[in-house]
């Protein structure tokens, strides 16, 4: 049997490897900072540019009815609440320290873990049925004048695409999110299964 | 410059060619463990700030190389099939005797289980235990018992393959 000390020896006689340039390290990092907050800039920019949008329809065009104030007004909360909790989830995130030891990353991820699914199932189903009842009193006064034929194509085309996005976009883009935390997670605890043996 | 700058590109050149060698002991394929040096320095760039001495700076190197590359490959398992006969062992006539050796152990390192991987390559590094312990979080007693075990088999590995 080989001895370590004699491994050990042609361990060391390795010679240095050419490796990447530290400028190419240091570029690379801070693009990759730029594009994430560019990420939260573009999230941050969508809000900022749908509330106006809605208090600009509200204030410009003089609706008759309080229903609709009162639908614009959902509106402008949903959008925002939501906007809020995804700005919170996507700094926590950023926040969980893959320096610690695994135990603590493992613990910091459970956590984030367990807020994502409360927003993926309570929070989005909320804001669905808000943002729904939003449109429904917004389309009261609205849809008023159209023809029965086209608030039915209207209203099918509005439920189709509702359910579309919720049943089908939604529920794909959140197990995406899953899927990627829950890897994270089944590797620290392998890799703490594997110290433990 | 920055003293940032400055103080990365230190930790840089003299930690990189350890990381990489750690690296390349876990996967035991070079474009990967390139890749994985990128990340890890990545990331000492964008906590360095946060590093605030608690333990020594080798130790929280060797912390983020080890999670980093337990994290990185089982986020890419599909794409990260490693073939150590063709990225690796490039063991031929053409190659001198000591290549062939180093070549040699890496295969029977990438034999290991994962985090024996890690644990063995820090200690061909000279790490003490103290710091390995202190990385991978395992008790010093407990440590010193799988790297009895981990020396053996690895030795064993590698006279098995000498003898082929």
């Amino acid at each position: 049997m080989k001895e370590f000390n004699t491994l050990q020896e042609i361990w060391k006689q390795q010679k240095q490897t050419t490796l990447p340039d530290v400028s190419l390290i240091i570029a690379k990092a801070k693009k990759e900072k730029a594009s994430y907050t560019n990420k939260v800039l573009v999230q941050v920019a969508t809000l900022v540019l749908v509330l106006p949008f809605l208090i600009w329809i509200g204030t410009a065009i003089n609706f008759k009815m309080t229903s609709t104030y009162i639908g614009l007004g959902l509106m402008f909360v949903c959008i925002t609440g939501f906007s809020i909790v995804r700005l919170f989830q996507m700094k926590t995130l950023r926040e969980i320290d893959f320096t610690q030891n695994p135990t603590v990353s493992l613990n910091q991820l459970e956590k984030y873990y367990a807020f994502q699914q409360i927003v993926s199932t309570k929070i989005s189903l909320a804001y669905f049925i808000i943002l729904n009842i939003a449109f429904g009193f917004y389309f009261i006064e609205v849809m008023q004048p159209m023809s029965t034929m086209l608030k039915s194509i209207f209203l099918i085309l509005y439920i189709g695409w509702m359910l579309v996005a919720y049943l089908y976009i939604g529920k794909k883009q959140k197990q995406k999110e899953y899927g990627r935390i829950q890897k994270m997670m089944d590797a620290i605890k392998q890799i703490e299964e594997q110290y433990e043996k | 410059m920055s003293s940032t700058e400055n103080q990365f590109k230190d930790l840089y050149s003299n930690y990189s060619q350890k990381v990489h060698r750690l690296c390349l002991g876990y996967t035991g394929d070079s474009m990967l463990a390139d890749d994985l040096l990128q990340e890890v320095f990545i990331k000492v760039w964008e906590n360095l700030e946060k590093f605030r001495g608690e333990s020594q700076v080798s130790t929280w190197i060797y912390r983020i190389t080890v999670n980093t590359c337990l994290l990185y490959l089982r986020a890419n398992k599909k794409q990260t099939k490693i073939d150590l006969e063709k990225n690796v062992l490039k063991i031929s006539e053409e190659t001198n005797d000591t290549e062939n050796q180093i070549q040699l152990l890496y295969k029977c390192i990438s034999e290991l289980n994962e985090a024996d991987r890690l644990i063995i390559t820090l200690l061909l590094e000279e790490v003490p235990y103290a710091e390995i312990a202190e990385v991978t979080s395992i008790s010093e007693g407990n440590l010193r018992v799988k790297i009895h075990r981990i020396k053996q088999q690895l030795s064993t590995i590698y006279s098995k393959h000498e003898r082929i």
